[in-house]
Parts: structure tokens; sequence; C-alpha cells
């Protein structure tokens, strides 16, 4: 919040252009891929970001609405069920729906049986796909047979790393900034509010769980929209998309980047992408990297980087005449 | 002990009794406080939280005789009760040093704590501002203008 | 009908011992122990391996007292530093655990299915209603019900478990009492991540051994857990019966959506009682 209202969409924007002529920078396609998958993976973590600062709550199962959007695509191109349009917006949609009335159902709980019931959705929908061999091959994943034109633009520019990072870069700038309104409305006032003290928010005469399940379906629809991305992208679709350690790895990046800020987690992701570059040879072992890492930034960084970067902001603000 | 009376709801009353750590001969010293509380040795099997809410009081001072204190420190133990329950919470208080134990009390209702206190201390914005025998501050007009309440200055607060 | 019904019975076993440890961890450090089904995978996977060297008892034997040590230390290393922190740090903690020990379960004993024979002294079958059934499901359903009496009794009649029940209900006041929590919790959380183990042990002649087979059960449990009531023992014994039954005509009659089933049930049954079947400390 310490940034004024006038400066975040100058940053944004700059950013916005720096990462547009990224690819033109890059010559390795390897590092460019990484790149792509770093901006989805942002996207991912932006959704559960916006949910923990909104809402103050935890999932652990957000893969399991980005494995439903990425599932939905290739389904629905598989099967030739609808056209290819229909079956973004319902990918996209659907997660939301269930989002808003599973928080219907599960937001009057306290904080920690919500959490655990994150996990357990996601991680059902993630055996079913595994035992229901008919529908999606299980285990084996299934390829998705993408129409050859999509939204206007050519297919290929949804499959190479060149064109998709700026397709994906863009998505994520036109969320950061919308979410960013979002937060700044009176919805975005009121459901912090409720964070804050839900039974005074209440008491005052506003209904809280209504509010708050939107917030959930707002987050959901944003990790179904990475899942979109990520099978548009990669033409291809494993139960791995909704795993625990999808889950595990959104947290890690929200946590890492931190969740005060709205673009916290994006930058999260990024950091998080350059130290799995770094990582490696280690990659085999890439769950317990991820399970190690979320133990140690969640005890050193409570903050995270967006939350330390602010507060020295912050700070040299204060010094400043 | 803190303001409201805290019992554990889930256990039954002889289980709130048990539950204190360190006493000797634990079941003589509950069959003591039995004879002193005969309602709660009524419902012994009872959960606490089913009681009433003086019953409940009754049960949370047994529990802080448990083990024998020589003081115990009541912090606004009228502050949660019915203004109807306030005089037999004061009664059970007055009782109290028949168990061999000191109290002080802290108290908002200062007349009526006076009235069972064998000493009292007022305090003005922090500093003790007058302390007597009960008698002599109930008889003391300028303790009746800090606090004891006169019209304007009410005691409630 | 019958064999179904026993069937039913076997899982609900195995998913009241695992919740239950869930639920006394609960009840004493106020968090949820998201690799909870890592230390029942952790269980099975030991019971494996010293079973395939000195047998199934001593491979039962040698699990629970490993598990009950790693829960010890569990307690020592991570929720009594984190106690002052926010629920939330301890869960995503704990979550961080179970991607560890999952990794770590592949990594020793690799990611094929295993598996692991009943012992021989129970591996026969008994005719009932005309069919046969495993005489090992029997006796799984037995150690399960010798765990809700035992620990019922221990709850009830203990002097311990009479401190477990009332720091369930309020940690601060039983403190007050002169109750060592600090102690209490590490012997709970061990006695917890012992059940696991136990849980895990017995299911290994059941299912294949794989590194995810903590998943699905991990599912079923908080399910049980919150349907049950949060931190109510009562009420996790009648959700884990409930689920078991639901869970096993579920792979009977639609084996495919199975694992939705229920997740389903509890929707419902937050809808009718929110806070559960049973309230806590109950």
């Amino acid at each position: 919040m310490s940034i004024k209202r006038g400066v975040f969409p100058i940053v944004l924007l700059a950013i916005a252009i720096a990462g547009g002529v990224l690819p033109t920078l890059v010559g390795s396609a390897l590092l460019l891929t990484l790149l792509t998958q770093a901006v989805i993976n942002a996207i991912l973590a932006s959704g559960v970001g916006f949910l923990v600062r909104q809402n103050g709550l935890v999932s652990f199962g957000h893969a399991g609405f980005f494995g439903l959007g990425a599932y939905i695509v290739a389904l629905s191109a598989t099967y030739h069920v609808m056209p290819i349009g229909f079956a973004l917006a319902l990918a996209i949609l659907a997660p939301a729906l269930l989002a808003l009335l599973l928080g219907l159902a599960i937001l009057r709980l306290v904080g920690v049986a919500f959490s655990m019931l994150t996990l357990a959705v996601a991680q059902a929908f993630y055996e079913l796909v595994l035992h229901w061999r008919e529908l999606a091959n299980g285990d084996d994943g299934i390829a998705a047979e993408l129409p050859p034109r999509i939204l206007g633009l050519d297919l290929a520019m949804f499959q190479q790393p060149g064109s998709m990072f700026l397709i994906c870069w863009a998505m994520l700038i036109l969320l950061l900034f919308g979410l960013r309104l979002l937060v700044e409305s009176p919805f975005g006032t009121l459901t912090l509010a409720i964070r804050e003290n839900e039974e005074r928010a209440r008491f005052i005469g506003f209904e809280t769980i209504v509010p708050r399940a939107i917030v959930y379906a707002i987050s959901a629809a944003i990790a179904a929209l990475a899942g979109v991305l990520f099978t548009l992208y990669n033409g291809f679709v494993t139960p791995n998309v909704l795993y625990w350690s999808l889950s595990g790895e959104a947290l890690v990046m929200a946590v890492i980047g931190g969740t005060r800020a709205v673009w916290g987690p994006a930058l999260g992701a990024v950091i998080f992408f350059l130290f799995k570059d770094a990582a490696g040879d280690l990659t085999e072992h890439w769950p317990a990297i991820i399970g190690g890492t979320l133990i140690v930034v969640t005890v050193l960084l409570p903050r995270g980087v967006s939350g330390t970067i602010t507060m020295l902001l912050e700070r040299l603000g204060a010094r400043a005449p | 002990m803190p303001q409201t009376a805290n019992v554990f709801p889930s256990l039954s009353v002889m289980e709130n009794l048990l539950v204190v750590v360190g006493v000797k001969r634990q079941k003589q010293r509950i069959a003591e406080l039995f004879d002193a509380f005969p309602q709660l040795a009524e419902h012994r099997r009872a959960r606490a939280g089913s009681l009433s809410g003086g019953e409940r009081q009754q049960l949370a001072f047994a529990r802080a005789l448990m083990p024998h204190p020589r003081m115990l420190v009541l912090d606004e133990p009228t502050a949660a009760l019915a203004p109807r329950k306030v005089a037999d919470a004061f009664a059970l208080i007055r009782g109290l040093p028949s168990f061999g134990v000191s109290i002080l009390v802290v108290e908002q209702r200062a007349r009526q704590s006076l009235a069972v206190s064998d000493r009292g201390f007022i305090l003005d914005g922090g500093p003790v501002a007058l302390s007597g025998t009960a008698q002599e501050l109930l008889a003391d007009a300028r303790a009746a203008e800090l606090y004891l309440g006169r019209g304007d200055r009410a005691s409630a607060d | 009908m019958l064999i179904q019904l026993l069937n039913g019975l076997v899982y609900g076993g195995l998913l009241y011992v695992l919740s239950v440890g869930l639920v006394l961890i609960f009840g004493l450090r106020r968090v949820v122990n998201f690799a909870h089904g890592s230390l029942y995978m952790l269980g099975a996977y030991i019971g494996y391996t010293v079973a395939s060297l000195g047998g199934f008892w001593l491979g039962l034997v040698v699990s629970v007292f490993a598990l009950t040590v790693l829960g010890a230390l569990l307690d020592r290393f991570v929720f009594r530093p984190l106690q002052d922190e926010d629920p939330i740090v301890t869960m995503l903690v704990t979550f961080g655990l179970l991607l560890v020990l999952e990794d770590a379960v592949r990594t020793v004993w690799g990611k094929d299915f295993l598996t692991m024979a009943p012992p021989p002294s129970l591996s026969g079958v008994l005719l009932l209603t005309g069919t046969n059934f495993p005489v090992y499901r029997l006796a799984v359903i037995g150690i399960a019900i010798l765990v809700a009496i035992g620990l019922s009794l221990w709850l009830r009649l203990s002097r311990v478990g009479l401190y477990v029940r009332a720091s369930s209900v309020d940690p601060v006041t039983t403190g007050m009492q002169g109750v060592d929590t600090e102690r209490l919790s590490a012997t709970v959380v061990a006695i917890g991540a012992g059940l696991a183990g136990l849980s895990g042990t017995i299911s290994a002649p059941l299912v294949a051994l794989a590194p995810s087979m903590g998943g699905s059960i991990l599912i079923d449990s908080f399910v049980v857990v919150v349907t049950g009531g949060l931190g109510s023992f009562t009420g996790a014994f009648i959700a884990a019966m409930l689920i078991g039954q639901v869970h096993n005509w579920g792979v009977v009659f639609v084996p495919s959506a199975a694992p939705m089933i229920p997740l389903v049930l509890m929707v419902l049954v937050l809808i009718w009682r929110p806070s559960g079947l049973v309230r806590a400390g109950a």
C-alpha cells in the first residue's frame, strides 16, 4: 500500500514494456521456455496470493482449479464437444463456479478446516482423473487436439515460447492491473474488513460469506486461467497438473513474494524459477526442493520479498522530506 | 482468576477439580470442597457446561482452592454476572477466608466489595489514593468523592 | 452385502486410527498436521521393510515405535518452536514436510508398487454368507476396535487422558492448573504419529505400496475430521465409520467417481450442521 496510487500503473507499464522486449533479448529458446512457464505459474501464484490477501485464507489446493482449467480445455478440444472459444470460457468459469458454491459451504468453517478442505478437494480431482482412465488416460495424460486457429490466432502462436511468452506476459500484466483495481474498489475494502474482523463486519450489517466466496471464486478463476494457458502452450496434460506438489509450488511462490502486495506472488514466481534454473541437476528431487523451500521461506521470510521491499520503500519515504 | 468463570465445559465437575496438578491427598481435598459447596457435590458427575452461572463460579473457586493456596487474586469476579447474582457472588467471596486463604479482590463495585472486605485500597489513575479498613473507607467522604460515586460520579466505568 | 459392509468397516477402521491421531494433535497444538498422510505412508514402508526381514509382527512393532519417535521429534522441532505463530505457518511447514517425505520415500524405496503379505497366522479366509472373507481383514477391524476402546478408556480414566481432554478445550487454563502442556503435547503428538504408523502398517497387506499412497487416505481423513467436528474424538469415530461405508459402496458402484463421494457427503453434512456432527470438546 505504500506505493502511491499514481506510481503503480507507471511502474507496471514500465515492467510490461521491459517484459515485452525480453524475447528479443533472450536468445536461448530453453530460457524462454522456462520464462513462459514462470509467467504461467506467476498467474497461478497471483490467484493463491489474492486469496490470502483478501480473505486471510490459505489454499493448499489451487492445483485443483489450475488442473480443472487445463483438463477442460484439453478434453473439450479432444472430444470436439464445443467451439474452442466456449471451451476456454468454460474452463475459467466452471472452476470459478465450483469455488463459489464450495465457498458458500465451507467458508463458514474456521480457517484451519478451510485449508484442509482445499487440499482435499484438489486431491480428490487428482484421484478422479487418475482412476477414471476412460476419461483422460489416467496417469499417461492426454494430448489436446487443439484446433489450428484459436481466438483468431494461429495455434503456433500459443506453442512457441517467443510468442507465448508475450501472450502470457500480457495476461499477467492485465491481471495484476485488474487485481489492483479490485483491491482498491469498495468490494476490496469490504473483504479486507471482513478478513480483519468477520464478526464486527457482520454486526455492522454486511453479509460476510458471499463476499468471501466471491474472492475465492475470483482466485480460482485466476488459477484456471493459468491452467488454460498451460494446456494451450504444452498441448498435453497429465494428472500432475492437479497434484499437491503444484499447489505447494504456488504457495512457495506466494510466500517468497509475499502477499501484502498484489504483485508479490508474481515476483515470487520469477525468483523461484531463477532458483529452479540454478537447482539444475537437483530437479529430480523437485518435490523435496519445493517442500524444503516452503519450510525455510515460511519460517525465515514471513513478509516475503515484496513485504521487505515495501518496508524499505516506506522507510526511504519516511526519511525524505 | 480471570473475569469469566473459566471452567472446562466438556469435563464433569469432578474432572474439573481432578485436573489440578500437585495436590496432596487429592480425593480428600475434593471431598472437603464438596462439603463446602454442596451444590457442586450434587452435580459432581454433570458436565460443567450444564451448570448455571453461579454454580460455574463456585466450581471455579473450588478449583482455585484445590492446592491449598495461601492467597487468591480475583480480577473482577462479578463482571460477567447478571446483576441479581452479584450478591450471591459476594456472599461466596465472604466465605472464602474460612478455607484459610487470603483474598485480594479487584472490583468496580466498590461499596459491595468493601462490605465483604477487611481492608481496602482505592486507586486513582494508578497510585493508591486512599487506604484503610473497609469501615473507614466506607465512611470517608474523600473515598466517596473519588470512587464510590455520589450523583454525577457513577461507580461504573 | 455383508461382505461389502465388512469391507467398509475395514476402511473405516483404518481411517479412524489415522484420523484420531489428527484429532489428538489438533487438540493439543491447534494445528492440522498436513504431513499425517506421509506418516501413514512411512509407517507402511517401514513395516514392509522390517517385515521382509523379521516377519509381520516385528514390522508392526518397529514401525509404530519408529513413528512414535518421529512424532516426538516433530513436536519438538516443528510444533513447539512454531506454537506462537499463526497456525497457517505451521500448516505450511507440515505441508512442506509432506512433499519432502514423499520424495524421500520415492528415493529410498523407488516409485514402483510394492506388495506385502499378511502374517501367516492371519492369512486364511473365512466363509461368510457363502463368500470367502480374508481373516486378515477381520483382524484389521479388530485392531481398529481395540484402538477405539483403548483410546477412549485412556482418555476417560487416566490422569494423562484427563489432561488431554482439558487441554483440548482450553490449553491456557490447563497450563495454569500446573499441567506440563509441553510434555503433554510431545506425548500426544508421538501417540498420534504412532497411530499413523499403525494404520499404515496394517493397511500395507491390503493395498499396493506407493509413495503417493498417503494422498487419497489423507483426503478422507481430513473429510472425517471436519465432518465429525474439528477436535471431537466421538465425531471422528462416527464420521470414519460413515465415510468408510460410503467410500466402499462408491468403489463398488461408481469406481471412477469414488474419490468424490466422501467430499460430497461432507458438504451435505456441513450444510446441515456447520460445525460438524459432534461439537468439539464433547
